[in-house]
Protein backbone atom coordinates (compact mmCIF):
# COMPACT_ATOMS: atom_id res chain seq x y z
CA UNK A 1 0.00 0.00 0.00
CA UNK A 2 2.70 2.47 1.03
CA UNK A 3 4.78 1.57 -2.05
CA UNK A 4 1.70 2.08 -4.20
CA UNK A 5 1.06 5.44 -2.58
CA UNK A 6 4.66 6.54 -3.06
CA UNK A 7 4.40 5.56 -6.72
CA UNK A 8 1.13 7.42 -7.10
CA UNK A 9 2.66 10.53 -5.53
CA UNK A 10 5.64 10.34 -7.88
CA UNK A 11 3.39 9.92 -10.90
CA UNK A 12 1.06 12.71 -9.79
CA UNK A 13 4.09 14.95 -9.39
CA UNK A 14 5.08 14.07 -12.94
CA UNK A 15 1.72 15.41 -14.07
CA UNK A 16 -0.22 12.15 -14.49
CA UNK A 17 -3.86 13.00 -13.84
CA UNK A 18 -4.86 9.34 -13.42
CA UNK A 19 -2.42 8.95 -10.54
CA UNK A 20 -3.70 12.12 -8.87
CA UNK A 21 -7.25 10.85 -9.29
CA UNK A 22 -6.39 7.51 -7.68
CA UNK A 23 -4.54 9.25 -4.87
CA UNK A 24 -7.54 11.45 -4.13
CA UNK A 25 -10.02 8.56 -4.21
CA UNK A 26 -7.79 6.46 -1.93
CA UNK A 27 -7.55 9.17 0.70
CA UNK A 28 -10.86 10.95 0.42
CA UNK A 29 -12.42 8.76 3.12
CA UNK A 30 -9.66 9.41 5.66
CA UNK A 31 -9.68 13.14 4.91
CA UNK A 32 -13.43 13.21 5.42
CA UNK A 33 -13.25 11.12 8.61
CA UNK A 34 -10.73 13.45 10.26
CA UNK A 35 -12.59 16.55 9.09
CA UNK A 36 -15.80 15.06 10.48
CA UNK A 37 -14.12 14.24 13.78
CA UNK A 38 -13.01 17.86 14.18
CA UNK A 39 -15.93 19.81 12.69
CA UNK A 40 -18.72 17.36 13.70
CA UNK A 41 -20.63 18.47 10.65
CA UNK A 42 -20.82 16.29 7.50
CA UNK A 43 -21.31 19.37 5.34
CA UNK A 44 -18.35 21.23 6.84
CA UNK A 45 -16.33 18.03 6.71
CA UNK A 46 -16.95 17.71 2.97
CA UNK A 47 -15.75 21.27 2.39
CA UNK A 48 -12.72 20.89 4.62
CA UNK A 49 -11.73 17.52 3.13
CA UNK A 50 -11.96 18.89 -0.40
CA UNK A 51 -10.02 22.07 0.44
CA UNK A 52 -7.32 20.04 2.15
CA UNK A 53 -6.97 17.64 -0.77
CA UNK A 54 -6.73 20.51 -3.25
CA UNK A 55 -4.02 22.06 -1.12
CA UNK A 56 -2.23 18.73 -0.76
CA UNK A 57 -2.19 18.20 -4.53
CA UNK A 58 -0.90 21.68 -5.16
CA UNK A 59 1.85 21.23 -2.56
CA UNK A 60 2.61 17.61 -3.35
CA UNK A 61 6.27 18.47 -3.87
CA UNK A 62 6.50 19.41 -0.19
CA UNK A 63 5.53 15.90 0.97
CA UNK A 64 8.90 14.68 2.26
CA UNK A 65 7.96 11.02 2.59
CA UNK A 66 5.59 10.07 -0.24
CA UNK A 67 4.99 6.63 1.29
CA UNK A 68 3.37 8.44 4.24
CA UNK A 69 1.21 10.73 2.14
CA UNK A 70 -1.82 9.73 4.23
CA UNK A 71 -0.33 10.99 7.47
CA UNK A 72 0.82 14.21 5.83
CA UNK A 73 -2.65 14.73 4.39
CA UNK A 74 -4.34 14.07 7.74
CA UNK A 75 -2.24 16.81 9.35
CA UNK A 76 -3.33 19.24 6.61
CA UNK A 77 -6.97 18.21 7.07
CA UNK A 78 -6.70 18.58 10.84
CA UNK A 79 -5.22 22.08 10.61
CA UNK A 80 -7.82 23.23 8.13
CA UNK A 81 -10.63 21.69 10.14
CA UNK A 82 -9.42 23.36 13.34
CA UNK A 83 -9.18 26.69 11.53
CA UNK A 84 -12.64 26.14 10.14
CA UNK A 85 -14.01 25.36 13.58
CA UNK A 86 -12.30 28.39 15.08
CA UNK A 87 -13.72 30.48 12.25
CA UNK A 88 -17.23 29.28 12.97
CA UNK A 89 -16.57 29.37 16.69
CA UNK A 90 -19.83 27.74 17.66
CA UNK A 91 -19.56 24.12 16.77
CA UNK A 92 -17.36 22.74 19.54
CA UNK A 93 -20.16 21.67 21.87
CA UNK A 94 -22.71 20.72 19.23
CA UNK A 95 -23.45 17.11 18.31
CA UNK A 96 -22.83 15.90 14.80
CA UNK A 97 -25.24 17.40 12.31
CA UNK A 98 -27.85 15.31 10.60
CA UNK A 99 -25.62 13.61 8.16
CA UNK A 100 -25.92 13.15 4.46
CA UNK A 101 -28.56 14.99 2.58
CA UNK A 102 -27.69 12.91 -0.45
CA UNK A 103 -30.73 11.34 -2.07
CA UNK A 104 -31.50 7.83 -0.91
CA UNK A 105 -30.46 5.10 -3.25
CA UNK A 106 -32.19 1.75 -3.06
CA UNK A 107 -34.98 0.46 -0.87
CA UNK A 108 -36.69 3.28 1.13
CA UNK A 109 -37.19 0.95 4.11
CA UNK A 110 -33.48 0.10 4.19
CA UNK A 111 -32.61 3.75 3.88
CA UNK A 112 -34.92 4.65 6.77
CA UNK A 113 -33.27 2.04 8.95
CA UNK A 114 -29.84 3.21 7.87
CA UNK A 115 -30.82 6.78 8.67
CA UNK A 116 -31.90 5.76 12.16
CA UNK A 117 -28.65 3.91 12.78
CA UNK A 118 -26.73 6.90 11.47
CA UNK A 119 -28.57 9.20 13.81
CA UNK A 120 -27.72 7.03 16.82
CA UNK A 121 -24.11 6.79 15.77
CA UNK A 122 -24.00 10.56 15.31
CA UNK A 123 -25.17 11.07 18.85
CA UNK A 124 -22.82 8.47 20.29
CA UNK A 125 -19.67 9.50 18.41
CA UNK A 126 -20.42 13.22 18.61
CA UNK A 127 -20.18 13.09 22.40
CA UNK A 128 -16.57 11.81 22.39
CA UNK A 129 -13.54 14.06 22.84
CA UNK A 130 -11.96 15.11 19.53
CA UNK A 131 -8.91 12.83 19.73
CA UNK A 132 -11.07 9.80 20.44
CA UNK A 133 -13.30 10.68 17.51
CA UNK A 134 -10.29 10.96 15.20
CA UNK A 135 -8.81 7.66 16.34
CA UNK A 136 -12.13 5.84 16.25
CA UNK A 137 -13.14 7.10 12.80
CA UNK A 138 -9.71 6.48 11.25
CA UNK A 139 -9.53 2.97 12.70
CA UNK A 140 -13.07 1.64 12.62
CA UNK A 141 -14.35 3.59 9.62
CA UNK A 142 -11.28 3.87 7.40
CA UNK A 143 -9.39 0.80 8.55
CA UNK A 144 -6.13 2.55 9.37
CA UNK A 145 -3.59 0.69 11.50
CA UNK A 146 -2.62 1.88 14.97
CA UNK A 147 0.87 2.77 13.72
CA UNK A 148 -0.50 4.86 10.83
CA UNK A 149 -2.88 6.72 13.12
CA UNK A 150 -0.09 7.36 15.61
CA UNK A 151 2.16 8.80 12.89
CA UNK A 152 -0.59 10.98 11.49
CA UNK A 153 -1.81 12.31 14.84
CA UNK A 154 1.61 12.48 16.47
CA UNK A 155 1.12 10.00 19.30
CA UNK A 156 2.60 6.63 20.29
CA UNK A 157 0.88 3.46 19.16
CA UNK A 158 0.00 2.59 22.75
CA UNK A 159 -1.81 5.90 23.15
CA UNK A 160 -3.78 5.19 19.98
CA UNK A 161 -4.88 1.84 21.42
CA UNK A 162 -5.82 3.52 24.68
CA UNK A 163 -7.96 6.16 22.93
CA UNK A 164 -9.53 3.55 20.69
CA UNK A 165 -10.44 1.33 23.63
CA UNK A 166 -12.01 4.22 25.54
CA UNK A 167 -13.83 5.52 22.47
CA UNK A 168 -15.38 2.16 21.67
CA UNK A 169 -16.45 1.62 25.25
CA UNK A 170 -18.02 5.09 25.39
CA UNK A 171 -19.81 4.69 22.06
CA UNK A 172 -21.21 1.28 23.02
CA UNK A 173 -22.37 2.69 26.34
CA UNK A 174 -24.09 5.61 24.65
CA UNK A 175 -25.71 3.36 22.05
CA UNK A 176 -27.05 1.08 24.78
CA UNK A 177 -28.38 4.10 26.66
CA UNK A 178 -30.06 5.44 23.51
CA UNK A 179 -31.70 2.08 22.80
CA UNK A 180 -32.79 1.84 26.45
CA UNK A 181 -34.34 5.30 26.30
CA UNK A 182 -36.36 4.35 23.22
CA UNK A 183 -37.56 1.10 24.81
CA UNK B 1 -13.14 -7.33 10.71
CA UNK B 2 -11.94 -7.19 14.35
CA UNK B 3 -14.57 -8.39 16.85
CA UNK B 4 -14.31 -5.14 18.82
CA UNK B 5 -14.68 -2.91 15.81
CA UNK B 6 -17.81 -0.79 15.63
CA UNK B 7 -19.48 -0.57 12.24
CA UNK B 8 -19.35 3.16 11.54
CA UNK B 9 -19.99 2.86 7.82
CA UNK B 10 -23.25 4.88 8.02
CA UNK B 11 -21.10 7.89 9.00
CA UNK B 12 -18.70 7.47 6.07
CA UNK B 13 -18.84 8.55 2.48
CA UNK B 14 -20.84 6.46 0.06
CA UNK B 15 -19.46 5.79 -3.40
CA UNK B 16 -21.54 8.52 -5.01
CA UNK B 17 -20.36 11.25 -2.65
CA UNK B 18 -16.79 10.00 -2.76
CA UNK B 19 -16.75 10.15 -6.56
CA UNK B 20 -18.40 13.58 -6.62
CA UNK B 21 -15.92 15.02 -4.12
CA UNK B 22 -12.96 13.48 -5.93
CA UNK B 23 -14.06 15.03 -9.20
CA UNK B 24 -14.46 18.40 -7.51
CA UNK B 25 -10.97 18.19 -6.00
CA UNK B 26 -9.32 17.32 -9.30
CA UNK B 27 -11.21 20.07 -11.09
CA UNK B 28 -9.97 22.63 -8.58
CA UNK B 29 -6.39 21.44 -8.15
CA UNK B 30 -3.77 22.95 -10.37
CA UNK B 31 -1.43 20.04 -10.75
CA UNK B 32 2.12 21.24 -11.08
CA UNK B 33 3.53 20.51 -14.50
CA UNK B 34 6.71 18.43 -14.47
CA UNK B 35 9.76 20.69 -14.31
CA UNK B 36 12.52 19.76 -16.72
CA UNK B 37 15.63 21.76 -17.68
CA UNK B 38 14.12 22.36 -21.10
CA UNK B 39 10.84 23.64 -19.67
CA UNK B 40 12.73 25.89 -17.24
CA UNK B 41 14.81 27.27 -20.13
CA UNK B 42 11.71 27.78 -22.23
CA UNK B 43 9.97 29.59 -19.39
CA UNK B 44 12.98 31.85 -18.91
CA UNK B 45 13.71 32.36 -22.61
CA UNK B 46 10.19 33.26 -23.71
CA UNK B 47 10.00 36.78 -22.23
CA UNK B 48 13.65 37.42 -23.09
CA UNK B 49 13.11 36.45 -26.70
CA UNK B 50 10.00 38.59 -26.86
CA UNK B 51 11.89 41.62 -25.52
CA UNK B 52 14.74 41.03 -27.99
CA UNK B 53 12.27 40.83 -30.86
CA UNK B 54 10.70 44.16 -29.89
CA UNK B 55 14.11 45.85 -29.64
CA UNK B 56 15.15 44.39 -32.99
CA UNK B 57 11.94 45.58 -34.66
CA UNK B 58 12.35 49.12 -33.31
CA UNK B 59 16.02 49.22 -34.32
CA UNK B 60 15.32 47.96 -37.83
CA UNK B 61 12.56 50.49 -38.21
CA UNK B 62 14.88 53.32 -37.21
CA UNK B 63 17.59 52.10 -39.60
CA UNK B 64 15.25 51.56 -42.53
CA UNK B 65 13.69 55.04 -42.36
CA UNK B 66 16.45 57.46 -41.35
CA UNK B 67 14.31 60.42 -42.40
CA UNK B 68 11.92 59.78 -39.58
CA UNK B 69 14.57 59.62 -36.83
CA UNK B 70 14.98 62.69 -34.60
CA UNK B 71 18.66 63.11 -35.60
CA UNK B 72 17.86 63.04 -39.26
CA UNK B 73 15.00 65.51 -38.93
CA UNK B 74 17.50 68.16 -37.86
CA UNK B 75 19.87 67.63 -40.84
CA UNK B 76 18.76 66.22 -44.14
CA UNK B 77 15.16 67.31 -43.99
CA UNK B 78 16.03 70.87 -42.99
CA UNK B 79 18.80 71.17 -45.54
CA UNK B 80 16.70 69.63 -48.24
CA UNK B 81 13.84 72.06 -47.64
CA UNK B 82 16.01 75.19 -47.22
CA UNK B 83 18.69 74.65 -49.89
CA UNK B 84 17.10 71.99 -52.00
CA UNK B 85 20.59 70.51 -52.37
CA UNK B 86 21.46 66.95 -51.55
CA UNK B 87 23.82 66.11 -48.69
CA UNK B 88 27.44 65.33 -49.51
CA UNK B 89 29.60 62.71 -47.80
CA UNK B 90 31.46 65.52 -45.95
CA UNK B 91 28.10 66.83 -44.65
CA UNK B 92 27.15 63.38 -43.53
CA UNK B 93 30.47 62.87 -41.70
CA UNK B 94 30.26 66.43 -40.26
CA UNK B 95 33.75 67.37 -41.59
CA UNK B 96 34.45 71.12 -41.14
CA UNK B 97 34.19 73.09 -44.39
CA UNK B 98 37.92 74.17 -44.58
CA UNK B 99 39.03 70.58 -44.10
CA UNK B 100 36.57 69.42 -46.71
CA UNK B 101 38.01 71.98 -49.16
CA UNK B 102 41.55 70.68 -48.50
CA UNK B 103 40.41 67.15 -49.21
CA UNK B 104 38.59 68.22 -52.36
CA UNK B 105 41.66 70.11 -53.64
CA UNK B 106 43.96 67.23 -52.64
CA UNK B 107 46.56 69.46 -50.97
CA UNK B 108 48.14 69.81 -47.54
CA UNK B 109 47.65 72.49 -44.93
CA UNK B 110 49.69 75.69 -45.52
CA UNK B 111 50.71 78.39 -42.98
CA UNK B 112 48.13 80.72 -44.56
CA UNK B 113 45.40 78.17 -43.88
CA UNK B 114 46.43 77.95 -40.23
CA UNK B 115 46.65 81.74 -39.83
CA UNK B 116 43.27 82.27 -41.47
CA UNK B 117 41.66 79.70 -39.19
CA UNK B 118 43.13 81.46 -36.12
CA UNK B 119 41.83 84.86 -37.10
CA UNK B 120 39.16 86.05 -34.74
CA UNK B 121 35.74 85.55 -36.22
CA UNK B 122 33.42 88.52 -36.49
Amino acid sequence: MTDDVAGLVARALAGETDAADRLVRLHMGAAYAVALAVTRSPHDAEDVAQDALVLALERLGECRDPARFGGWLVRIVRNRALNHRRYLGIRAAEPLDDAHDAPAIGNPADEAERSEIRERLNDAVGGLPQTQREVLLLHDLEGWKHREIGEALGMPEGTVRYHLFNARRAVRGRLRALVGEEE
Amino acid sequence: MEPDRIDLSPLGLDDVRRARMSRAVLARAQLAAPRTPLSELAAWARPTLAAAAVIAAVSLGALAWPGTSPAARGTSLTIATEDATPLTIADGLRIPEPAADLIAEERGVTEDDLLSSWEPRP
